[in-house]
């Protein structure tokens, strides 16, 4: 079952030598996974937030357009 | 070679990786060094490899002046995003913004940069800012992003960093370090009295696997040299290498140094003088890896009374018939 979370988390098959840990191990690594990959992404979207509102006014519209005008 | 440290490192890099102390999963290790790295690989690419929302800031990168990039970059971006950043911009202008930044906060960028594209970042930036950089990294214990960067730091400033940093931050970031070749380099630059001290530092702050590493990732020269520098340390040293190969399973690569140092007598005795335990955890060793050679190198190098103490020990720990094949040896005078 936690392999499953694991695979789900890391969006592959996990190496096989991964079959030697517990279910519990296996549980343990999917959330250390999810936690890493929410701190990559949420350190993404506040920097998305931040740089349109911080770049100097002159240029705040350039910088929007190449961020895709999403801000 | 030797299967349990290279799976104990990778334990740390994915510790580092995943942001938790080696020891919260240091389970991983039975998975085995191979799958480990396969999965540190996977980690890397989903933390990593999916550039598409990052690109565009790369875009912003190339086109505003360093000035205002290093403004923006230290109070808009943050270390996560601009480690991103930084593997996709121009390194002319990644070191053109480094250079407006604090070393702290390149800092904070450098242990969050892609493990693979580390080299076209930090190997552009100028030798005084990256001993700056590596200096903080061991100040912070980011061995891991240390040991990342020695293949991608001069000889030169490589060898200022290890001579400023403590034995046992040494030990460490040697114990991760990505390019072994590099290291070996270092290593070899290093005093007989530094060594000594890194040996003993080894033994008395519980670093022998870090210690036995080295072995792993040293030259002949260098192998020789350090175990020979080893073989010469006091009996408290002496004792704790062999507690350490029981304990750490080391004996894989402890019997074949201790077979090869010139004179491995302080070595021996404190094996002769271990625990029922360790003595029969340093035979059973020799056996199951039929490590033969290297026991009749050993045993040719005891002195008669080490080699009486030798079969005494191997009869009390019941182990005479297991080293049948080097019996010829062990009765010669």
């Amino acid at each position: 079952m936690s392999k499953e979370a694991l695979a789900k988390e890391l969006g592959a098959k996990p190496p096989k030598g991964l079959e030697a840990l517990t279910n519990a191990e296996l549980k343990r690594l999917a959330e250390l996974v999810g936690d890493a990959r929410v701190y990559h992404e949420e350190a993404i979207q506040l920097a998305e937030d931040n740089v349109v509102k911080m770049a100097p006014r002159p240029l705040r519209g350039t910088v929007r357009r190449i961020l895709g005008g999403s801000k | 070679m030797s299967e349990v440290l290279e799976a104990r490192a990778e334990v740390i890099k994915l510790a580092r990786l995943l942001h938790t102390e080696p020891s919260e999963i240091a389970f991983a290790e039975k998975a085995g060094s191979d799958s480990l790295r396969e999965f540190r690989d996977q980690l890397v690419e989903l933390f990593y490899g999916n550039d598409s929302g990052v690109e565009r800031f790369a875009k912003i990168g190339n086109l505003l002046p360093s000035s205002i990039i290093a403004s923006l970059t230290k109070e808009a971006v943050g270390p996560v995003l601009a480690a991103r950043i930084a593997g996709l911009i121009e390194p002319k202008n990644a070191v053109a913004v480094v250079s407006k930044l604090s070393i702290p906060f390149v800092t904070d960028i450098s242990v969050e940069l892609d493990p693979r594209r580390v080299e076209p970042v930090i190997g552009a930036l100028p030798p005084e800012t990256l001993a700056g950089i590596c200096k903080e990294l061991i100040k912070r214990k980011e061995f891991v992003a240390m040991g990342g960067f020695v293949g991608f730091v001069d000889e030169d400033t490589l060898a200022s960093v290890f001579k400023d940093a403590t034995d046992s931050e040494l030990l460490q970031i040697g114990f991760v370090t990505e390019d072994t070749a590099r290291l070996a380099i270092a290593i070899s630059q290093l005093s007989d009295e530094r060594l000594g001290s890194i040996i003993r530092a080894a033994g008395h702050e519980g670093y022998w696997p870090e210690a036995l590493d080295l072995l792993r990732n040293t030259s002949d020269d260098g192998y020789f040299r350090l175990i020979d520098i080893a073989s010469a340390q006091d009996k408290r040293v002496q004792d704790e290498l062999v507690a350490a190969s029981q304990r750490d399973g080391l004996w894989p690569i402890v019997i074949p140094a201790v077979a090869q140092m010139t004179d491995p007598s302080k070595t021996i005795d404190a094996l002769l003088r271990s625990d029922a335990k360790v003595f029969k955890g340093f035979a059973d060793a020799v056996a199951a890896d039929k490590a033969w050679v290297d026991a009749g190198e050993l045993i040719a190098k005891l002195s008669d009374q080490q080699r009486a103490q030798f079969r005494e020990r191997l009869a009390k720990s019941e182990r005479v018939k297991a080293f049948a094949p080097v019996a010829e040896l062990l009765a010669a005078k």
